[in-house]
């Protein structure tokens, strides 16, 4: 079938096609929607690999472990990794941190992809192939994964080259197991492969292959990370001539695949980034006497992150600083110490660190049976043949694109630490994402280009800050316990996980991470949108939601969409648009609704309810002409689509972009249609309970949802700001004995005041609900610290009780009148 | 019910195209798409099965106005009505203001079978009675105290005006503990089955109670009571009567005592007092004792008033707003400082309305109820801290 009659037969190939450029969105009114959301929260900003931190945090937060992981895994083919090891930049960026603690995401991540391993690991669904290129990739670390697996996503047919026996890179070789348990690793390699990379191990590229035969074998491309997998020497008088010094690859690697007994002996490692405490630490665990780092500047300078410095102390490992090699001492061929120079720091280098500069006379001798050294690693780029025309940098690093990491020769791309010297895993993912992108478009015939990076979010999005609340600890194994290899570290466990997730704030717009599909009952995807006029991309973007058709019947909205054309070309990319305009163009129309609340002009009487509702001051009240009332008119750019002032308008003139109230009423009426049978007439009473309340706030596992009463219904709103009366008087005429609504607690509500509004509505609800004579302990609105999930099933159960006490609630009639109209 | 039934039972067939209806309608003067003859016409042609398009048959006021120069008699507010029943039936009624819930309060009212309510506003002092010949109707005006309080507008003041009246008059009315809703705005909006159930009920309670007369400061009430639940085929062996008619009735002027009040006043004639039950002079007689020569007319009075803008809790828009803004400025351009209604919802309204216009004049008018204006009167024109 020619490409040019594809069709979108899903969300996510729609999604796909958007990314590939193969199709684009036309917009009656011209201008054109290409997937990406230009304004991110801080913590995706961060990401180097681009992770939906905030999507995946949020699904956690609602026990949907699995959702959450497929989320990490679009981005990031290694949770369990980088879980671990990760540096996590996003956790630096978390606004939280201006409150009390960055959200734990690091160990958020862990958390689910411990959970689908001790779960039965559903792994990553195998791609489809689609292409029938085939590309090679050299080297099975981090940044060739990242590419195998997008590559292998887009349809190709990817073989990871590794030299090893086993695949993992560094994280294979070098990383120790207190770190990263191998099965960990090894699980998540089965992924990828589950996924369709075909992993091919022990073959040396330039010793039992060359370059020249991965081509000849009909791969059309391939992808260079190879890594820096040697270690580099520090250059000093008596380092060549004694047995026991050795750089931190070497040593690591060889005391991870044949460790010996060093008890007796003394370690001096030097250096002070993460390879040191890791050479460090493994010393401890080999068992030196005494384990020293040496590091010329002071712990302030040095580049290993905090907790692995903090842990190596609690080991035993001593740190020494202001401390400059200038000599390795030994006797009879065997190291007996490392002479030194004392340091003191003056101005800053280019590094923006202070430089250690000697004092002259303070040299001191320290003694050591073993030296590392942990300075940096090199590259091994013998295998590229001389007839190709690879460019070789000054640290004998593989000279790339910076923006598209093509190298010299057309059919070659190279990422990872090859291309950027020793950096971290989520650095080398990120350039394995660009790699992938870039082979993708030269296999067809596109121009090389990366899409412009999101701009980090500019002005902060909450404008209140929730109540304090301290990050959830993950414990550690007891210094004392940790005579081995096993990990340190110990992750989260179920409740741990939901209550530290909940701690988000969700900075930033939604962001596509489908968090509320599931209580929307629609599924919709973020889009943004240029200026208008064609070939505006570059001019500001607007977030948009975009729905399928398909979800209409079974869920349909109210809300008036817009109608836009999803078109496509045979060959993709708006480049070559002009080119190939005239080929053989398919279209399909579809609905689009902006997040934005909107409102309808006709039905707005310019009261301004809304506008005091709105937490965000995006609503504002303009002049229609002489005689005629005011309109109020959302600013779209600050719109956060909580849909509060949806349930302010007297005249339901405001519409939410994604459920409407009278979506809303319609959830209600089927929640309660489904437990009709819960009524006996033998008299034994199953009260019938609808439980409306926030979505953000109270987590609850599966396990502690089956403790609800059996005749509970759950409705979840973004906002219980959101709670309007006729939610509560429509679940009672369609036949609910109590309604229960659970806030967040003053201060938490994530769009400012909601649960203060819930408060007021339920007051004057109650007022009415006792003069139709509904017994009080039929209705309940109450505010719960986030979190507390258990209070809140504690409180539906005494409700529930109550509701027994009371008696069914007997209606005249079943039949529910049908739900009005407004067209 | 079929539509050619319905076209033949509100003699629909007789329109003769004139578009008298058209250029009284206040919808029509501000929507672009309402006109009631092109309704009937559609209906006559068979276009869209005979049914209005989308938000039509809501925008009705059901004010009357039209039926008032049909010069062929269709009873165009029935041919709303029985439209809108089919509507409801089918799937589709029109839609509410304020999410439906006093509609659904109305509901809930109609088929709960539990519960009584209590009368917690009423005054210490005033004297009521379960049993009685005499039986005040309260209707909704404890809901609107609880709907409507931001609009400071006091609902249940007027309840408790009507009955500081009655008792002025030696007056011990009975009050229903359990009152239910009469069921006119469920009426009016197609759902006549639960408007039964409430008429059934309602009837039952006022008999159980032995009243005789049952008096109302809401017009719609009176209308229900007088009219609907009689069409509904419930039983009522009771005269409704609006205050001011029993006021009158009783010749009040004289036996009240009622002072004269300062400044001046206008009246706005709310259409079911006006126009469907015909009581244009009863509050009138009273407001000309209360304010003598400070009584003034609007242009448009009696049954030719405009309607305040909305009726049955139906969807209230920008058309409604423009009506009840120029309805203000023209009770402003009276001169007059008080502008009185005989009905709860109307004041609601007005208030509402109100709080959004920027003119000096209409921001100053006091939108007042007909009962409170009396009570004042009553007590000597003395000023009422909590007199609304």
């Amino acid at each position: 079938m020619p490409e040019s009659l594809w069709q979108p037969k899903s969300l996510a190939q729609l999604q796909q096609a958007l990314l590939e450029d193969r199709a684009f969105l036309e917009f009656p009114e011209g201008g054109h929607f290409v997937l990406q959301n230009l304004q991110d929260s801080p913590c995706r900003s961060a990401c180097p690999a681009g992770v939906d931190v905030k999507g995946y945090v949020g699904l956690i937060a609602q026990g949907r472990f699995q959702e959450a992981l497929d989320l990490v895994r679009r981005a990031c083919p290694l949770p369990g990794v980088c879980g671990r090891i990760c540096t996590h930049p996003c956790e630096l960026a978390c606004q939280r941190s201006e409150l009390d603690d960055a959200v734990a995401v690091r160990l958020l991540k862990r958390f689910i992809a411990d959970w689908e391993l001790a779960h039965g690991a559903r792994g990553i669904p195998r791609a489809e192939r689609r292409r029938a290129e085939n590309v090679a990739v050299i080297g099975s670390g981090p940044a060739g994964l990242a590419a195998a697996l997008d590559l292998a996503r887009l349809g190709y047919g990817v073989t990871v080259f590794e030299a090893e026996a086993s695949p993992g890179g560094m994280l294979a070789q070098v990383i120790p197991g207190y770190r990263l348990p191998r099965d960990i690793l090894a699980a998540e390699i089965a992924a990828i492969a589950g996924a369709g990379v075909e992993f091919r191990t022990g073959v040396r590229i330039g010793q039992d292959l060359s370059l020249e035969d991965l081509r000849g074998q009909g791969f059309a491309a391939v992808v260079i990370a190879v890594g820096m997998p040697l270690g580099r020497h520090l250059e000093v008088q008596g380092e060549k001539d004694y047995a026991g010094v050795y750089d931190c690859v070497s040593f690591l690697r060889r005391e991870h695949t044949a460790p010996r007994d060093h008890r007796g002996e003394k370690l001096l490692v030097i250096g002070g980034g993460m390879s040191a405490m890791d050479a460090a630490r493994t010393g401890v665990r080999l068992g030196f006497d005494s384990v020293q780092v040496v590091y010329r500047r002071t712990r302030d300078e040095m580049p290993a992150i905090e907790v692995d410095v903090v842990e190596a102390v609690a080991e035993g490992v001593e740190l020494v600083f202001l401390a400059g090699p200038r000599r390795i001492l030994g006797e009879d061929g065997r190291v007996t110490g490392l002479e030194c120079d004392r340091m003191k720091l003056v101005a800053a280098d280019e590094s923006g660190r202070p430089r250690p500069v000697p004092i002259r006379g303070s040299d001191f001798t320290l003694p050591a049976d073993v030296i590392v050294e942990a300075i940096s690693q090199r590259s091994d780029l013998s295998f590229l043949p001389r007839a190709l025309d690879f460019e070789v940098g000054a640290w004998s690093n593989l000279v790339t694109d910076p923006v598209t990491m093509a190298t010299r020769v057309p059919w070659a791309f190279a990422c990872g630490d090859v291309v950027t010297g020793p950096d971290t895993v989520v650095g080398a993912m990120a350039q394995g994402h660009v790699a992938a992108r870039s082979v993708h478009a030269f296999l067809r015939g596109q121009p090389l280009t990366r899409p412009a990076l999101a701009p980090p979010l500019e002005a902060q999005v909450r404008n209140r800050l929730p109540r304090k609340q301290a990050r959830v600890p993950a414990s550690s194994l007891d210094p004392a316990e940790r005579g081995g290899f096993d990990e340190v570290e110990r992750g989260y466990d179920v409740a741990a996980a939901m209550v530290e997730a909940a701690r988000c704030m969700r900075c930033g717009p939604c962001e596509d991470c489908l968090v509320c599909a599931s209580d929307c009952r629609h599924r919709h995807v973020m889009l943004a949108a240029p200026g208008t006029g064609p070939g505006a991309a570059a001019e500001p973007f607007e977030p948009v939601l975009i729905r399928v058709p398909a979800d209409r019947e079974e869920f349909p909205l109210q809300d008036a969409p817009r109608r836009v054309t999803l078109r496509w070309q045979p060959r993709g990319g708006r480049a070559a648009k002009g080119a190939a305009r005239d080929a053989a163009p398919g279209e399909l129309g579809l609905e689009l609704t902006p997040l934005v609340c909107a409102v309808e002009e006709p039905l707005c009487r310019g009261c301004g309810d809304c506008l005091l509702a709105c937490p965000y001051e995006a609503i504002r009240l303009e002049e229609r002409g002489e005689g005629r009332p005011l309109v109020a008119v959302v600013q779209t750019e600050r719109c956060r689509g909580c849909g509060t002032c949806v349930t302010a308008c007297p005249t339901q003139a405001m519409h939410p972009g994604w459920f409407s109230h009278r979506g809303v009423l319609e959830q209600i009426d089927k929640l309660l249609a489904g437990a009709a049978d819960l009524k006996a007439e033998d008299g034994s009473h199953e009260p019938r309970l609808l439980l409306i309340s926030c979505n953000w706030c109270f987590p609850m596992s599966e396990a502690l949802a089956a403790t609800l009463p059996a005749g509970t219904r759950s409705l979840r709103l973004l906002c219980t700001g959101r709670v309007h009366p006729s939610f509560v008087t429509r679940a009672f005429e369609a036949g609910a004995d109590g309604v229960f609504v659970a806030g967040c607690a003053k201060g938490e509500c994530h769009y400012g005041g909601g649960n203060e509004r819930l408060l007021a509505t339920a007051a004057s609800l109650r007022g009415a609900l006792n003069l139709i004579g509904l017994a009080p302990e039929r209705f309940e609105a109450r505010l719960f610290p986030t979190g507390s999930a258990e209070a809140v099933v504690a409180a539906v159960q005494d409700f529930e009780a109550g509701l027994r006490r009371a008696g069914a609630l007997r209606l005249a009639t079943a039949a529910i009148l049908p739900l009005e109209v407004s067209l | 019910m079929k539509l050619r039934d319905i076209i033949r039972e509100t003699q629909a067939y007789y329109c003769l195209d004139c578009g008298k209806c058209t250029a009284v309608c206040p919808v029509a003067a501000h929507s672009e798409t309402f006109s009631p003859r092109l309704t009937v016409l559609h209906a006559l042609l068979g276009h869209n099965g005979g049914r209005p398009a989308g938000r039509l048959l809501g925008d009705c006021l059901t004010c009357g106005l039209c039926t008032e120069v049909c010069p062929s008699a269709v009873r165009y507010l029935s041919f709303t009505q029985m439209l809108r029943r089919e509507m409801a039936e089918t799937g589709s009624p029109p839609a509410c203001s304020h999410g439906g819930v006093l509609t659904s309060l109305m509901r809930l009212q109609a088929r709960k079978l539990e519960g009584r309510r209590g009368h917690d506003w009423v005054p210490a002092e005033a004297r009521w009675a379960e049993t009685g010949p005499l039986l005040y109707f309260t209707g909704c005006l404890p809901y609107y105290e609880v709907c409507f309080a931001e609009l400071g507008a006091s609902p249940l003041q007027t309840a408790r005006d009507v009955l500081a009246v009655l008792n002025g008059l030696g007056a011990t009315p009975v009050l229903l503990d359990d009152e239910l809703c009469c069921g006119h705005d469920l009426y009016w909006n197609g759902d006549e089955d639960d408007a039964r159930r409430l008429a059934e009920r309602g009837a039952a309670a006022i008999a159980a109670a032995g009243a005789e007369t049952v008096v109302s400061a809401c017009p719609e009430c009176v209308h229900a009571l007088r009219d609907l639940w009689p069409a509904l085929g419930v039983a009522t062996g009771f005269r409704a009567l609006h205050l001011s008619e029993y006021l009158a009735e009783r010749g009040a002027a004289g036996e009240l005592g009622l002072a004269v009040l300062p400044g001046r006043a206008t009246y706005h004639d709310s259409c079911r007092l006006a126009r469907q039950l015909g009581v244009v002079e009863a509050p009138r007689a009273s407001l000309r004792t209360i304010y003598g020569s400070g009584f003034r007319e609007m242009e448009r009075h009696g049954r030719e008033a405009v309607c305040c803008g909305t009726s049955g809790w139906l969807q209230c828009d920008a058309v409604s707003r423009r009506l009840q803004a120029e309805r203000l400025r023209e009770a402003a351009a009276t001169g007059a400082a008080t502008l009185v209604t005989a009905c709860p919802k109307c004041r609601i309204h007005f208030l509402c309305a109100q709080g959004g216009e920027s003119d000096d004049e209409v921001k100053g008018l006091r939108i007042r109820d007909y009962a409170s204006v009396v009570r004042e009167a009553m007590e000597g024109g003395e000023a009422f801290g909590d007199t609304a």
